[in-house]
């Protein structure tokens, strides 16, 4: 189980990258992964597929772009052994743009009996 | 659920020193951060340029240790090349990045011979002058530069 950020790591991070961060504990880390959401210039390149590369593959890039803690030295490290983590990274990363898979739809109804 | 587009283009073969290379044998990382998505090219060398020591002889006494030149650019495609600058931040001229490219080319035998070189540079030029629109040039100042992890200077130079 990854061990818990200390309040001082925590103030840190917010101090520099803002509030909307989230993390993620995966059982072959040490330590949780801290993720932010992508700026909009990195979410056009991992977007933008001039060069043909597949969606999967440029994970990779929205991944190590948005992950805070720890350093993306040790995240690269991890996924040598783990190669399937840029990819969970990536799904994450792309929820925190606002990236749905599945989005709630319904008609836009009056609502009846309510007195007017 | 995950995320998901159709792509159908053929992916393009980045440049590296003028040779093409398919995406999967090459690795273009930019401060631990993978970059070869968007590489169009990417161009270094390193060269040491001695002069010889002149007398009153005919032919010179000696050769200078030299003077290294050590050059490198890139290009992306320009909305990794926006990306890159916003990452960077403001003041991205004056601080040092280490770039790592790693190419692997397949020997006679059919094995694997990876090569990784090293770069430390700080961007000093970002050229958007190129006829193609669609791309960015990344010019650096090398402060040092390893192929396949050797110097072109013996340690301590």
């Amino acid at each position: 189980m990854p061990k818990e950020l200390s309040q001082e790591t925590i103030d840190t991070l917010i101090a520099q990258h803002g509030p909307n961060l989230e993390t993620l504990e995966l059982d072959y880390l040490d330590e949780p992964v801290v993720l932010r959401p992508p700026t909009s210039t990195e979410w056009r390149a991992f977007r933008d597929d001039t060069g043909g590369v597949p969606v999967e593959e440029r994970m990779v890039f929205l991944a190590q772009s948005c992950v805070v803690w720890p350093n993306v030295g040790t995240i690269n490290d991890a996924a040598k052994t783990r190669p399937a983590l840029f990819s969970i990274l990536g799904n994450q990363v792309a929820q925190l743009a606002g990236f749905q898979s599945e989005v709630k739809r319904k008609k836009l109804q009056r609502s009846s009996g309510t007195p007017k | 659920m995950g995320f998901q587009f159709a792509v159908s283009k053929t992916p393009n073969a980045p440049l590296v020193n003028g040779r093409g290379y398919s995406l999967q044998s090459i690795s273009f990382e930019i401060d631990g951060i993978q970059y070869k998505f968007g590489l169009v090219s990417v161009n270094y060398k390193s060269s040491l340029e001695s002069k010889p020591l002149e007398s009153a002889a005919a032919r010179p006494v000696a050769q200078t240790l030299g003077k290294v030149t050590e050059t490198f650019d890139f290009e992306l495609y320009s909305q990794w090349g926006k990306a890159l600058l916003s990452q960077m931040g403001a003041g991205y001229g004056v601080k040092y990045r280490t770039f790592i490219v790693q190419k692997n080319e397949r020997d006679d035998l059919g094995q694997d011979d990876p090569q990784t070189d090293t770069i430390v540079a700080r961007i000093k030029a970002v050229d958007q002058s190129s006829s193609d629109a669609l791309t960015m040039k990344f010019e650096g100042t090398v402060a040092r530069m390893e192929i396949n992890g050797v110097d072109i200077l013996p340690k301590g130079r």
